[in-house]
């Protein structure tokens, strides 16, 4: 390379630096959205759970559940943070992130979906006992949720 | 021989491109949602800076065979890789500016970036170990 090349090189990888920050940012927001691929079903980590996996896509999963009983995982966060349900309801978790994650009970065992894998959907059964279950990801613990049982 | 030496360095250089290149474009992916891994700084930084290093030795290790060079493109890939697996199977657990980026799991995303990054790790280790003789130019 002769001396003169050097500064187009340079200037080339600082561009190409300029590029990747900013595709990350734009690819965060497609990769936050609704899966649209079916769901995949993943083994659940807890017995004392109903695992019953959605069969249908992610996001018809969505439209046939009503408002009150499903969560969505997006961007490390549980929506909505605290739920309120009847109970014994059955419970639709969907997971929009890009990474695996858990909807795990804190105390007790009382509801585990198990790994969540990226744009799946998992069901548990919320307790029969009424009462307040704050939750977690068992994988990334600051994401944090409160069952409530009525 | 000087000409299959050639072909191989070659061929490593590629290697080692496509790998820090595979490395790049997963982080540059990730790195929006995990900004809600946070302390002083975030993960998603984090990821967007070893995002930038990959893309600028993606550069070096094809247009600029030196030793610094490849040096810089070999630790960018082995300190990705040592805080994937760290990160993996150890709770390390926040300290000083960075978050806890703990995360006991595999998915598709990180089994690519971490077979992007050992790929330019093996590609580039013999670089650095047997570098090229550079030819004198008589004028």
């Amino acid at each position: 390379m002769s001396r003169f090349q050097r500064p187009f090189v340079a200037l080339a990888g600082l561009l190409l630096v300029t590029v990747a920050a900013c595709s990350s940012g734009s690819s965060s927001g497609s990769s936050s959205s609704p899966a649209a691929t079916p769901s995949a079903a993943v083994p659940g980590a807890a017995a004392s759970s109903s695992m019953a996996m959605a069969s249908s896509p992610a996001a018809q999963g969505s439209a046939t559940a009503s408002a009150q009983d499903e969560v969505v995982i997006d961007n490390f966060a549980f929506s909505p943070v605290s739920l309120t349900v009847n109970p014994g309801q059955v419970v639709t978790v969907a997971n929009h992130d890009s990474t695996t994650h858990t909807l795990t009970a804190t105390t007790g065992n009382a509801f585990n979906t198990g790994d969540i894998a990226p744009g799946a959907t998992a069901t548990f059964t919320a307790p029969t006992k009424p009462g307040s279950y704050p939750y977690i990801c068992s994988i990334h613990q600051f994401m944090h949720g409160t069952l409530i049982v009525r | 021989m000087a000409t299959v030496a050639s072909a191989a360095r070659l061929m490593l250089r590629c290697a080692a491109a496509v790998g820090l290149a595979v490395d790049a474009a997963v982080h540059a992916k990730l790195a929006g949602q995990y900004d809600a891994v946070a302390a002083s700084v975030s993960q998603g930084t984090l990821f967007r800076i070893e995002a930038g290093a990959a893309a600028l030795a993606v550069l070096l290790v094809l247009f600029w065979h030196r030793r610094f060079g490849d040096l810089f493109c070999w630790l960018t890939a082995a300190a990705g890789l040592a805080a994937l697996l760290v990160y993996r199977y150890w709770n390390v657990g926040a300290f000083g500016p960075f978050p806890n980026m703990y995360e006991p799991v595999w998915f598709t995303d990180k089994v690519w970036a971490l077979l992007g990054q050992i790929l330019a790790v093996v590609a580039l280790t013999p670089l650095l170990l047997f570098p090229a003789r550079r030819r004198r130019v008589d004028s």
